[in-house]
């Protein structure tokens, strides 16, 4: 185990040096650069000098080469750089966003796999009845919804209802849970009902094969009580998938969930990668998603290391 | 064992709702219940607003008033109390000079303060701020301003000339790698002189009497010397450091910035105690329309500002929300047009430009930009948008006025068969009121028989093909306020300005620019102006002009008071020193 993870790791260099290769030459690619996302308003450049000299303060004249090996020698020495626009360093945005990305992708899949996982276990044992109607039915429904529509939803029913809307103030969780709290309850019920009609299925059709398993019928066989049978036996096999697929949703909404960022106002990963490709910010956007990059290729080893601890026939190798 | 079997399934439900109720809880602890606001007078729907006054070429040497009574309101205002602002919007830079956008002065203006400021019930005359009187010199191209005493920057130190000497030359001649975009015309500033202790003299290149409003326009503050020339200069709110009403108190980029009262601010209210009355101001960054209506329904903001894009939802906001805000639309200044690369084919050819401006009918764009309701949301312009002295003419010019249209169109349609033309394509920013704008501007040229392709990508993209003249037409909506027409003309069409596509225009139109700077008598100006547009439509026509939106719209909770205007012009009034809030607000 000990020398996987090693390797795994060591393996993380050649990985971010190819994702921060890719994420140089393809924020390139896209038409325009920063210093025309700053004068440029509404259909006319405001001052064409002033684009030359963004430009050449930026480096952004340089050829690209040049520009590329200042990026490498400036990742060698730990430094992600600065944003170009706002001239803040981007481990300092990564520290003001990465609380609320991590908050709501947290609290997003506990709420998922909390109506995910009895839902699809009630699901499996009721099988054909009516409860089993009612949750797949649901869970199609939520499937259907786009959660940002959903989001949208949640939050006029509460103002409308309750005269009720999220705080609109950022603050860190430590300084006021509550408040944090807040602000993220809505959008994570958004994502994480979303995620819940997917795992709600899953978690149906896993322990069903799970409990068709010969060991069940074993351990059933034996006179166990059938809550200790699904608790002890059928659940941890019928859950692995589940982890599976929490685990990717976490690795997906490190990203961001832009939209619902937006609508509730939340500072996050997404809306700056989103804000800093707009404005063509290509220092902040080439930070940011190497940072996200380290975070999911370590989630990921992480992962691979819980099924490990669940799961004692896999072998890592 | 069956009895267990059944009760433990329940509990797990039992304890997905006990969950679910425990989320409704924390939702509900910690907040306060929602104040009731009275009940108003019934808030109409908003009518269009009429475009800004005309703006007259100021006097030689103006007289002006003590600024204590030219502000004087219809009522004292009540002081106390925060009042919060969501925009969708704030800062991006400390500085605000450094870039373009409207967003930033919306948060920082109210720290500082200019020369001389404009009126906030027209937008356009001239009242005191840091100078007590000014006069201009005699061939246009001198001001003087006399400086008021004792005013103190908000770290404690005096305000002095130097300061604003500094100030203005900063904008004249920015540090290397710095460019100021809204302050190009301070570029033609030739000397600055501190004639005593309490005059400065600004002289500029070429005679222009109207270059005063660049003094009062929203960039155009007045910076502390010592505080901008520390080391790291403007790089965080610490250094924002002004004369203004309002101090700044924290403040994150992109998200808020909040200020507390300057109890030191030099200009009194008609109760006897300095400006402004709210003892806080926070503006807020809530980017989404849903939750700036959200915000103000349930009272987390006092006011919801919407952008002219967004100048529907907040009317259906309106009529949702009730008796409890009301609206307010700040006259939008600025201008939409079509710009035409005369750089190639087919707009390089002045036919062509005419056959363009020939068959877009304005009056048909304003119908189809007109509300659900039946109002009409924008206001047709000439090349000069909203400050145009004569835009309240242009229904009744030959080519717009229905009487002639007909005429107009059939002019038009002959140029286009002659040269061949059939359509063009149209680059348009990706963002939607734009491309619903462009939709509506191929639907206009459609009926006219042209068709349009659009050619959408985001600010960016765009500015790239613009740059490199790669494009036929474009759409352009500055809402930025150009004081006046020969600042438009300079800064907008002629080379140099922004429009670095454009057509030359023909050599009469400099001696007529001549013309217009140098008029002391307004009736002079209207006179030049005048020619001006008639050259521009028959010999020159840089660009096809569209319209504008009457207005961006505030939903504004009813316990906050203003006078006439205050909360109005968007563009140029954010310091908000007369805005205050009654006893029914929640933050009082």
């Amino acid at each position: 185990m000990r020398d996987y993870i090693i390797r795994r790791v060591l393996l993380l260099v050649p990985n971010l040096f190819i994702l921060a290769t890719l994420t140089f030459f393809l924020a390139r690619v896209l038409p325009g650069d920063v210093a025309l996302g700053l004068v440029a308003e509404d259909g006319s450049i405001i001052d064409q000098e002033a684009v030359e000299v963004i430009r050449e303060r930026l480096g952004l004249n340089d050829p690209m080469p040049v520009q590329y090996a200042r990026w490498m020698l400036q990742l060698l020495q730990g430094d992600l750089g600065k944003s170009d626009v706002s001239d803040i360093s981007v481990v300092q945005v990564v520290t003001e966003t990465a609380e609320v990305t991590f908050l709501l992708a947290i609290l997003s899949v506990i709420i998922g796999a909390v109506m995910a996982i009895p839902f699809g276990i009630l699901s499996a044992m009721m099988r054909g009845r009516w409860p089993d109607q009612v949750i797949r039915t649901f869970s199609a429904v939520f499937l259907a919804l786009p959660n940002f529509w959903l989001g949208i939803l949640l939050l006029l029913a509460l103002v409308t209802w309750f005269s009720w809307s999220p705080p609109i103030f950022q603050e860190t969780f430590l300084d006021a849970p509550v408040e944090q709290f807040q602000r993220l309850i809505l959008p994570s019920i958004a994502i994480g009902t979303s995620f819940a009609a997917v795992a709600t299925r899953l978690t149906r059709s896993t322990m069903l094969e799970v409990l068709n398993q010969d060991y069940i019928r074993t351990a059933r066989a034996k006179g166990l009580f059938p809550n200790r049978v699904i608790i002890r036996h059928a659940l941890p096999n019928a859950v692995l998938p589940v982890i599976t697929l929490s685990a990717l949703l976490f690795a997906g909404l490190l990203n961001g969930a832009v939209v619902l960022e937006r609508i509730f106002a939340l500072p996050g990963m997404g809306v700056e990668i989103v804000t800093a490709t707009s404005e063509r910010d290509f220092q902040l956007l080439q930070g940011l998603v190497l940072v996200l990059g380290a975070f999911v290729m370590v989630w990921m080893l992480l992962i691979d290391l819980i099924y490990v601890a669940l799961d004692k026939r896999i072998q890592l190798e | 064992m069956k009895k267990k079997h059944i009760t433990r399934i329940p509990f797990t439900l039992g304890l997905i709702i006990a969950c679910t109720s425990l989320i409704a809880v924390v939702i509900g602890c910690g907040e306060e219940e929602p104040t009731a606001t009275p009940v108003p007078p019934p808030t109409q729907a908003p009518e269009p607003t009429a475009a800004p006054a005309p703006t007259e070429a100021p006097e030689p040497t103006a007289a002006p008033e003590p600024a204590e009574e030219a502000m004087a309101p219809s009522s004292d205002g009540q002081r106390g109390g925060s009042l919060i602002r969501g925009v969708s919007r704030t800062l991006r830079q400390w500085d605000y000079n450094t870039e373009a956008v409207w967003f930033a002065p919306q948060s920082l203006q109210r720290h500082y303060s200019n020369l001389v400021r404009f009126d906030p019930s027209d937008g356009t005359t001239i009242l005191p701020d840091l100078a007590t009187e000014w006069s201009i010199g005699d061939g246009a191209d001198s001001f003087t301003f006399t400086i008021r005493d004792g005013v103190k920057f908000h770290d404690g130190q005096d305000l002095t000339l130097e300061d604003i000497k500094w100030t203005f030359e900063r904008s004249k001649s920015p540090p290397e790698g710095e460019r100021y975009p809204r302050l190009l015309a301070l570029q033609s500033i030739t000397d600055i002189t501190i004639v005593d202790d309490n005059n400065i003299t600004i002289e500029i290149e070429n005679p222009n009497a109207e270059f005063i409003q660049n003094f009062a326009a929203a960039w155009g503050i007045v910076f502390a010397q010592h505080v901008m020339e520390q080391e790291g200069g403007m790089n965080g709110p610490d250094r924002v450091v002004g004369t203004g009403p309002f101090i700044i108190d924290e403040a994150e980029m992109e998200e808020f910035v909040t200020s507390r009262s300057n109890p030191d601010y030099f200009l009194m209210a008609p109760d006897g105690d300095p400006f402004p009355y709210l003892d806080e101001m926070t503006t807020v960054a809530l980017s989404d329309v849903e939750a700036r209506i959200a915000a103000i329904q349930t009272g987390r903001v006092d006011i919801s500002s919407f952008d002219p894009a967004e100048f529907a939802p907040a009317v259906g906001a309106l009529n949702s929300i009730g008796d409890s805000v009301r609206m307010e639309i700040s006259p939008l200044a600025g201008i939409n047009y079509l710009s035409m690369n005369a750089n190639g084919p087919p707009f390089d050819d002045l036919k062509a430009r005419r056959a363009a401006y020939l068959l877009f009918d304005r009056l048909r764009m304003q119908q189809l930009e007109s509300l659900p309701t039946g109002e009409f949301a924008s206001v047709p312009t000439g090349f000069f948008g909203t400050v145009d002295p004569f835009i309240d003419e242009i229904p009744d010019i030959w080519e717009v006025s229905k009487d002639t249209r007909e005429e107009a169109l059939a002019e038009g349609k002959a140029l286009a068969d002659e040269l061949g033309i059939t359509g063009f394509e149209m680059v348009v920013n990706s963002r939607s009121f734009f491309q619903e704008l462009a939709q509506l501007a191929a639907q206009v040229y459609a009926d006219a028989g042209w068709e349009v392709t659009l050619n959408v990508g985001d600010s960016a993209a765009n500015a790239e093909l613009i740059q490199s003249a790669n494009f036929e037409m474009s759409m352009s909506t500055p809402n930025v306020v150009l004081p006046s027409v020969s600042a438009f003309l300079l800064e907008q069409y002629l080379p140099g300005g922004r429009e670095a596509n454009a057509a030359p225009p023909p050599d009469k139109v400099y001696d007529l620019l001549a013309d217009l700077q140098g008029a002391t008598d307004p009736v002079d100006a209207q006179a030049a102006t005048r020619e001006i547009q008639k050259v521009m439509r028959e010999e020159w026509i840089p660009v096809v002009p569209m319209g504008k939106q009457v207005g961006s719209s505030e939903l504004i909770a009813n316990h906050v008071q203003d006078r006439p205007g205050a909360l109005g012009q968007w563009f140029n009034l954010h310091t908000w020193m007369d805005v205050w809030i009654d006893e029914n607000s929640p933050r009082k």
